[in-house]
């Protein structure tokens, strides 16, 4: 009976796969067998609620042989890895391999193996330099030994928030891919490579196109990646004629007001608010803030920012201001976790803390938001949740927490708190673990005095900073923790 | 013999109450609509519910606030008499959840004995309570042990929590607004569940109802007043060395202080409260209340509104006595479920624009929360906190739009909330209808956050077409201030 039932499902594995082969697959020509790549990466995975403690993690990926030596794949899973390996023709060798160049924002990076012998034997694929054929777009990948091709449905392209980041750039968005998926998986049409899978959003799968991996791949290439750019201000449709006519707009009506600036800093004077953005880079901006892509088709102009353009780029807008057109130059800002207060994504370090007396302080991150669960802007205290959408600013450029506290009699009276946001510590101003630990060096008249931001449950407590040290010593043994601190020195 | 009369009297309303106090517990029917408070000129259907109260000295009828909130039309009946009887609400505390009610028809309460509010029970004690809950037509009695008494919230208001004694006698719906006796007299109002837990009930005891009915004796019911600081424990043995403490249990600090005028007066951070009123102030900021430990907040709440009460406080590691005034803070209504006051609004070129409330965001669904954008969360229920000399003190939102013409292309669609018009910071409601009488030119111009977003409205298409949105959304009125 469990021999039978074997027998149906694999059956109807291999009805749902549209193409099969044990010795190679030749999708538009091409010997996909040289190419695709199984890639295994080991790292340490953190626990941002006990940020001392990590415990090993291991994910597949798949890579595209792209150039002599260089593999590609997405940045995702890459983070805090201590071992790559690789393999190769649906061989069961494995082959040691090291990260030779990676980029979380635009989540693509170049692989290479130890070994050049690896390479032996395989072909670079090309990325297509065009929109592939809609009607002809396969997944191919390893499984086991053998290379499969599967058929998928293309269903648009969107401007959305990458993978790694809130960076918007354009991405495919596919249907009927197979339920089972390490992202990447390599998508291919006509003989080239179209694009790398990176994540399902509601249902649909999302990959990075090849035109845009290209013409970063290009950029790397000549030796002095700069860094995704982006626009950093808020625009809004336009589609309310009173609005253009207050704005005196002549002629049709087009284009998207600016409305919130405050992210552009020594920009501020090149884009305004209330400025209607007309075109940028030669493109048309329609009421919505689409443009028209040579490659895509309509997509929102937030796309423009990385559409072969870099940090530090000029992108030259055409905008209606003081009811005429103006032409004005924007130098494109660096894309970085660090624009927010509370940064999205920390990445190959250590999650930083520092304990005093039982009370754990970390940096108010999102990898920390996270650690409170899948729904963690649902669970995670509201405050916390609600700085997670704000950038950052010369006065408040990161935020320390109390995150929680190791009971002790030391501490009595504080162990509830939890999710507290740092304000000051014996009057210096805290807004990283570096301003914490320096402050905690000015004790005053034996006190260390912590103050929290408005608004939370409590404003300050007071810990005994001469008997701090004797505490410390027995927290850190009754709890297991290796260190009272992990700062970082940048 | 004075004397000896006394002790009769009271012994014959003891002895007639012991007796049958059921004859003094009402059913009461209160046929209520509420408003909708994202189309606040509409209401919602007609509601049937049905609760219980009692007879009370004066001709009145002690209930709950939340079985006669919204009412069109109340109606009383006795003990084993079919007649009904047109009652009217005469004091309601939303905050404590209490109401008298009074009958037109005085033939009402012939025969009928006032049930005495005695005093706060013991825990461990018994009690029964009487009511007419679901499942039948009849009074119904329900015998259950006090098993604690303690600050809780109250749920009908939302953002108040009073003393509350809980017990394993079944309360249901129903039930609510009818006594809870012990020993002939009233030792609580039966009032509200909570969920999850089981054989689990919730009355109103006798320091809260004698404090509401004290409160009505002056015509007026004004409510609990405040403290209006933040009290946290001291039990850090480094704190209270700090502040100058033994580690003797006593004493607990103010932690921060609301924007209250009066208090900042008086009160400073970090004062160490020893004493409030004849209690002594724990260091887990609990007062020994007849027997129980409970929070401080209740030592404050036998206060009426406008009396002063003694403290004595560690300032400076110095003992001193401050006389703080305690006043009914209402600055955070709008962060409280709101009852019999029709929401307030204003409708210009089919743009409703009505206060931010935890009513109006309740019409999101049950998990508003989610449902609803961050800065409205903030404004409503942190700004005020953090930010209290920025916070807005009525902020608005733009609710919804009523289509027509001049504001089909709006991008936005409602549920925002207004930062200007015309450049005006928008405060209160008021300022929304003075600021459109000032347009920039031809305009109207709104911003809205976050991210400043804006739109516009021609001002004589507006006006021209104001009257038709009202008339096709059949409104009668384009503003209920």
């Amino acid at each position: 009976m469990r021999l039978l039932r074997i027998l149906i499902f694999t059956a109807l594995a291999t009805l749902c796969s549209t193409s099969f082969s044990a010795t190679g697959i030749k999708k538009g020509g091409f010997d996909w067998e040289k190419a695709i790549i199984t890639v295994e990466v080991s790292g340490v995975q953190y626990d941002f609620r006990q940020p001392w403690s990590r415990q090993p993690r291991q994910s597949m990926k798949s890579g595209v042989v792209i150039r002599q030596g260089e593999i590609l794949t997405t940045a995702q899973g890459l983070d805090n890895c201590i071992m790559v390996r690789l393999q190769r023709l649906g061989e069961s060798r494995w082959w040691e391999a090291r990260v030779k160049w990676l980029d979380y924002y635009a989540n693509l990076a170049i692989l290479t193996a130890v070994d050049d012998k690896f390479f032996v034997g395989l072909k670079p694929a090309q990325l297509s330099a065009k929109a592939p054929d809609k009607e002809n777009l396969h997944i191919v990948r390893w499984k086991g030994a053998n290379l499969e091709a599967r058929r998928v449905e293309f269903n648009q392209y969107v401007v959305d928030e990458s993978e790694l980041s809130s960076l918007n750039c354009v991405q495919m968005e596919l249907e009927s891919v197979p339920h089972q998926m390490n992202n990447p998986e390599i998508l291919v049409s006509d003989g080239k490579v179209a694009g790398l899978t990176t994540s399902k959003v509601e249902g649909n799968t999302r990959a990075i196109p090849s035109i845009f991996a290209r013409n970063i791949l290009a950029e790397q290439q000549k030796g002095q990646w700069r860094g995704l750019g982006y626009f950093p201000f808020y625009w809004q449709p336009s589609q309310n004629p009173a609005l253009h006519q207050f704005l005196n707009l002549k002629g049709d009506p087009r284009g998207v007001v600016v409305i919130e600036t405050s992210q552009l800093k020594d920009q501020r004077d090149i884009i305004k608010p209330l400025d209607i953005i007309l075109e940028v880079d030669g493109f048309g901006i329609d009421m919505m803030g689409n443009y028209k892509d040579p490659d895509f088709g309509r997509l929102l102009l937030e796309n423009l920012a990385v559409r072969n353009k870099f940090a530090g780029d000029i992108v030259t807008f055409k905008i209606w201001r003081d009811s005429k057109e103006q032409i004005v130059k924007f130098k494109l800002p660096k894309f970085s976790y660090s624009e927010q207060i509370v940064p999205q994504q920390v990445f190959d370090k250590e999650p930083e803390y520092l304990i005093i007396g039982g009370l754990i302080f970390q940096p108010l991150t999102e990898p920390y938001l996270r650690s409170f669960g899948n729904d963690w802007r649902r669970i995670a205290p509201f405050k916390l949740v609600y700085l997670s959408s704000m950038n950052a600013t010369a006065e408040m450029p990161s935020l320390v927490v109390l995150s929680a506290v190791l009971p002790d009699y030391f501490n009595i009276g504080y162990h509830d708190y939890r999710a507290l946001v740092v304000d000051t510590v014996n009057n210096f101003t805290v807004r990283n673990l570096s301003d914490l630990s320096k402050a905690l060096k000015s004790p005053i008249d034996g006190y260390h005095i912590i103050k929290f931001q408005k608004g939370d449950s409590i404003k300050s407590i007071v810990i005994d900073a001469n008997a701090e040290a004797d505490a410390m010593t027995r927290i850190l043994k009754r709890y297991n923790i290796p260190s009272a601190s992990k700062i970082s020195s940048k | 013999m004075k004397r000896l009369m006394f002790i009769f009297v009271v012994f014959l309303v003891f002895a007639l109450n012991a007796a049958e106090p059921e004859k003094s517990v009402i059913q009461i029917f209160n046929f209520s609509q509420q408003p909708i408070w994202d189309a606040p000129w509409r209401f919602d259907s007609l509601r049937r519910s049905s609760g219980s109260g009692f007879v009370i000295k004066g001709k009145r009828i002690m209930s709950n606030a939340h079985v006669v909130s919204w009412a069109k039309q109340i109606l009383v009946k006795r003990y084993q008499d079919p007649r009904l009887y047109t009652a009217k609400v005469v004091f309601v505390g939303h905050d404590c959840d209490l109401a008298l009610l009074e009958v037109e028809n005085d033939a009402f309460f012939q025969g009928l004995e006032p049930l005495e509010i005695g005093d706060l029970p013991k825990v461990r004690s018994t009690v029964v309570t009487y009511g007419y809950p679901a499942g039948g037509e009849q009074i119904s009695y329900t015998r259950g042990v006090v098993s604690r008494i303690d600050l809780q919230t109250y749920v009908h208001i939302g953002n108040r929590s009073f003393l509350c004694v809980q017990t394993d006698a079944a309360i249901n719906p129903g039930n609510s607004g009818g006594p809870v006796i012990q020993d002939g007299l009233v030792v609580g109002v039966a009032f509200q569940g909570m969920q999850g837990l089981e054989n689990t009930g919730f009355f109103i005891p006798p320091p809260v109802i004698k404090h509401f009915l004290k409160d009505v004796e002056d015509g007026v019911y004004n409510g609990f007043p405040t403290a209006g600081i933040r009290i946290s424990s001291l039990q850090n043995p480094a704190y209270r060395e700090k502040l100058g403490l033994k580690n003797d249990g006593v004493g607990a600090r103010v932690d921060s202080i609301m924007p209250i005028e009066s208090t900042r007066k008086v009160m400073k951070e970090d004062d160490v409260l020893l004493q409030v009123g004849d209690y002594e102030v724990g260091s887990d900021a609990t007062i020994l209340y007849e027997g129980n430990r409970v929070h401080i907040a209740v030592a404050f709440q036998s206060f009426q509104n406008g009396e002063p009460v003694k403290i004595k406080i560690l300032r400076d590691r110095k003992e001193t006595t401050v006389d703080l005034p305690l006043y009914v803070y209402e600055d955070d209504k709008l962060t409280g479920n709101q009852y019999d006051v029709l929401p307030r609004y204003f409708i210009y070129g089919g743009l409703v624009f009505t206060p931010l409330s935890l009513d109006y965001m309740k019409t999101f669904g049950r998990e508003w929360s989610e449902a609803v954008n961050a800065e409205l969360v903030y404004e409503l229920l942190y700004k005020k906190n953090e930010d209290p000399e920025k916070a807005r003190k009525e902020p608005i939102v733009l609710a919804s739009i009523l289509p027509h013409t001049i504001n089909a292309n709006f991008s936005i669609k409602g549920r925002a909330l207004v930062d200007s018009i015309n450049g005006v910071k928008i405060q209160s409601l008021e300022d929304v209808i003075k600021a459109f009488g000032k347009p920039l030119g031809d305009f109207q111009m709104i911003k809205f956050l976050p991210h400043d977003a804006v739109e516009c409205l021609n001002v004589k298409e507006a006006e021209k077409a104001n009257d038709e949105i009202l008339k096709t959304n059949g409104i009668q009125s384009d503003k209920r201030l």
